[in-house]
């Protein structure tokens, strides 16, 4: 009987004490406390990836002697490593924990579909007006939904395009014409790149057999070059504007352009260009390129000279790098990196005058990028910065590489060696590139996640092999087509088209 | 009275081991028994706007995309028959290896050996990717230069589904076999050893040991063992299917399970929702499969039976 009760006794109290824990959630968190009347900075909490174990609280401390004075508001970092993100995000949601502030990449439209992000037009007009013309309406369309903005897009270079890195001693070696590479406007003119640098990869493969072209992502592995340009994908690639089309939505995998496109995988794959590892290596490309496999990769950018300085000093190999097409901002590009604010935030206000900073204040830009002056980074020549004394890539306490992360990355200082942005000219160009008629467009797949969740399925089971030419198109495309259409992409590409039919009579 | 009065005194000799059990209880309520609360999840379309509470019910919404193509069948087949074949193979090499470990006369050796065999354990199924990619790779695997070396074609692992159930099972098995052995050969350990000296009197060999004491004084544990094993005949060891076939493609047929596919169908989009109605959907039969093993066994030898 004592036994009994005591095995009771034990059970409620660790039932009650699961219990408690349970409710604490509601109290929130410590920080906050404090609400900015009675003098106190209202603290809010700033959540972001982070690629690296750092430690933030010097940079917290740095950010707050500047925000505290200026905005009274007391900013507390959380940086989360990139794979769990997102659930980290959900959870502290939906567990009441604090968070203010959300960096979101690439995943907007799906913190939009969960209602994650609270609208901020108000916010914005009141506290971020500076902010609000920097980023301009055209771009802010991108982050809004039914005529709300729902995040700020980082503010930055929106004109990346494709390009592909060759060895530059084998250009020289084999005099490869890689000036004849033009940055194409149109798909047959992309063809003639890419005829071009089946030519050339030929030439490549007859003298060095052992080097191989790389592929440029992993999950799903692909090469890149298989994105069809001025195709806007509209989120996902499940129904897609193909060009010259601004109306209907159609499925990318049934056009002739994809067919045409992986067949030169496969014709790759067969001539013996491409990796025999490409679908399942976990490595990065400029790896291979570092050691000695590879003769190039394709990889997106916008300057060549930024690119090309990069690879080097990543891998010690010179390499020459071209544009294969021109410039096309769409929806996707615009949002693809963003800052919104929560749902659960109970300091909107602070918030929003935390981003505002951060898109106009240089020093916070500065401090968030490379840490603390004098510690992580000291003023060089040439108005560069670079490492102290003593500080080096191996023992930088901050050192995250992230300055095309945080808010308007063209207040980032230039690190030593990289090639400095010439702001007017980026500005410039983003303004000038051609834009997707959809640009603006967000869709929202909630009617959808059944049917998008069984493509997921299928697109990851061939689209890796295609991709990289291990699948002969003109046998696995019909399979593939069939596998989609039992998954329901019809159903996706109708919700889609409906939504931007809408959209469209909106904004027209 | 007497009854109580022999309670006490027992209570009063054991009462470390109840104190032992707590921390166990604990665990087991704040981790297995916790979450159950979460249960109805799986019904809701969850709107952090709203907080988990309030969102909106969806009956079985959830549920749809489990079975929304004929990838349905192929990952519950899967699932199925990878974990019979599991179950079967696990635990006759697991006795058999049991058994030899506990016939070595020296103490020295049995460390040895089982340390060996429990290595494999525990280590990581990313790390165990990466020894199977050494061995599988087309660029430089072993088993493809072996073959080229002897004159054979070389053969592209990792786009050939056919040769995956059995690479599968074997990793399997040499990874979990250092623990089911250990488990079998502790109670082959607790066995009366004057049963086998008599045997021994009786000019009982080996084999006759072997089938005639040991087999049928493990008959319980080979019982439980298979029923809780049968319990996650749903659950597949997502690091297996997932990690050693490094994710590719084209072997979907013949390694695509449950686990895998919510993980897949789910990455993009962040749905607690649907994936929680993966879990109840694999708890459920799981929990159903145990109360019809454990009523076979019931029927067929009462003593064995774990409830």
């Amino acid at each position: 009987m004592k036994l009994k009760r005591v095995t009771a006794f034990c059970m409620a109290a660790v039932l009650a004490g699961s219990l408690l824990t349970g409710c604490s959630s509601g109290n929130g968190s410590e920080a906050s406390q404090g609400n900015g009347e009675d003098g106190n900075p209202e603290e809010i909490v700033f959540a972001f990836q982070l690629g690296k174990t750092v430690d933030l609280e010097p940079i917290e401390e740095a950010l707050n002697e500047i925000l505290i004075p200026k905005i009274n508001v007391k900013v507390n970092l959380e940086g989360y490593s990139w794979s769990n993100y997102d659930t980290q995000i959900s959870l502290m949601q939906s567990g009441g924990e604090q968070i203010d502030v959300i960096s979101m990449c690439p995943n907007f439209s799906t913190y939009l579909t969960n209602n994650q992000l609270m609208a901020m037009d108000e916010l914005l007009d009141e506290y971020a007006p500076e902010t609000k013309e920097l980023i301009g309406d055209e771009f802010l369309k991108s982050t809004s939904k039914a005529g709300s903005i729902y995040a700020l897009p980082v503010y930055g270079v929106k004109t990346d395009v494709n390009g592909v890195h060759i060895r530059k001693d084998l250009v020289d070696e084999l005099n490869l014409p890689v000036d004849q590479i033009k940055e194409a406007e149109t798909f047959e003119e992309y063809l003639e790149n890419m005829d071009l640098l089946t030519q050339m990869f030929q030439t490549i493969h007859e003298a060095h057999p052992e080097l191989v072209l790389v592929p440029s992502s992993q999950n799903p592995s692909s090469f890149r070059v298989t994105e069809i340009p001025f195709t806007d994908t509209l989120g996902d690639d499940l129904g897609v504007l193909m060009d010259g089309d601004d109306q209907n939505i159609v499925n990318m995998y049934e056009s002739e352009e994809f067919k045409t496109l992986t067949e030169y995988m496969y014709q790759w794959n067969q001539d013996g260009f491409i990796l025999e590892d490409a679908m399942t290596t976990q490595e990065a490309a400029d790896t291979y390129l570092k050691n000695g496999r590879a003769f190039g990769y394709f990889e997106t950018g916008s300057d060549e000279a930024t690119m090309e300085a990069k690879v080097q000093r990543t891998t010690g190999y010179e390499v020459v790098w071209k544009k294969l097409t021109k410039p096309f901002v769409t929806t996707n590009l615009v949002n693809n990196s963003a800052f919104g604010i929560s749902t659960t935030s109970q300091h909107p206000e602070a918030a929003m005058k935390f981003l505002n900073e951060m898109y106009t204040n240089a020093d916070v830009v500065n401090i968030l990028d490379f840490g603390i002056e004098g510690v992580n980074w000291e003023e060089k020549n040439d108005g560069c910065i670079g490492y102290p004394d003593g500080v080096s890539a191996d023992n930088s306490t901050y050192d995250i590489g992230m300055t095309w992360y945080f808010g308007n990355t063209f207040l980032a200082k230039t690190w030593e060696g990289d090639v400095p942005v010439n702001v007017d000219e980026a500005i410039a160009n983003n303004n000038s590139a051609r834009t997707s008629p959809a640009l603006g467009f967000t869709y929202d797949s909630t009617a959808v996640s059944t049917e998008i969740a069984a493509i997921g399925n299928v697109t990851s089971q061939y689209l890796p092999g295609l991709l990289c030419g291990f699948l002969n198109p003109d046998e696995t495309i019909p399979e593939f087509l069939d596998a989609l259409d039992s998954a329901g992409i019809g159903e996706v590409i109708a919700e889609k088209q409906t939504q931007y039919d809408s959209w469209l009579a909106e904004n027209k | 009275m007497n009854q109580r009065i022999k309670t006490k005194k027992r209570l009063q000799k054991q009462w470390p081991f109840y104190i032992m059990i707590i921390p166990g209880m604990i665990y087991l309520l704040i981790n297995n028994y916790g979450p159950m609360a979460g249960i109805f999840i799986a019904f809701k379309k969850i709107d952090y706007g709203l907080g988990i509470f309030k969102s909106p019910w969806v009956g079985l919404e959830n549920f749809e995309y489990l079975f929304k193509t004929d990838a349905a069948f192929t990952m519950t087949r899967n699932t199925i028959l990878y974990n019979v074949a599991f179950i079967v193979l696990g635990t006759v090499l697991g006795i058999a290896v049991g058994i030899m470990l506990s016939e070595l006369r020296s103490k020295a050796k049995t460390k040895f050996f089982q340390t060996v065999i429990l290595l494999p354990y525990l280590l990581s199924w990313v790390i165990c990717a990466y020894i199977g990619y050494a061995f599988l790779s087309k660029e430089s695997g072993l088993l493809n230069s072996l073959l080229t070396n002897l004159g054979f074609q070389a053969v592209d692992w990792y786009n050939d589904p056919g040769k995956w159930p059995v690479i599968l099972i074997v990793v399997n098995i040499w990874k979990g076999i250092g623990y089911t052995s250990i488990i079998y050969m502790s109670t082959i350990i607790g066995i009366d050893k004057s049963l086998y000296e008599a045997a021994r009197v009786d000019g009982a060999t080996k084999w006759q040991e072997i089938r005639l004491i040991t087999l049928p004084l493990l008959k319980s544990t080979i019982i439980m063992l298979t029923i809780m094993n049968i319990g996650r005949i749903f659950y597949s060891d997502f690091g297996l299917f997932y990690q050693i076939p490094l994710n590719s493609g084209t072997l979907y047929p013949t390694t695509q399970t449950i686990d895998t596919y919510v993980y897949r169908a789910l990455m993009q989009q962040n749905q607690i929702g649907m994936s929680s109605a993966a879990g109840v959907y694999q708890s459920l039969v799981g929990f159903i499969l145990v109360l019809a093993a454990n009523m076979i066994v019931r029927k067929l030898s009462p003593d064995d039976a774990m409830f």
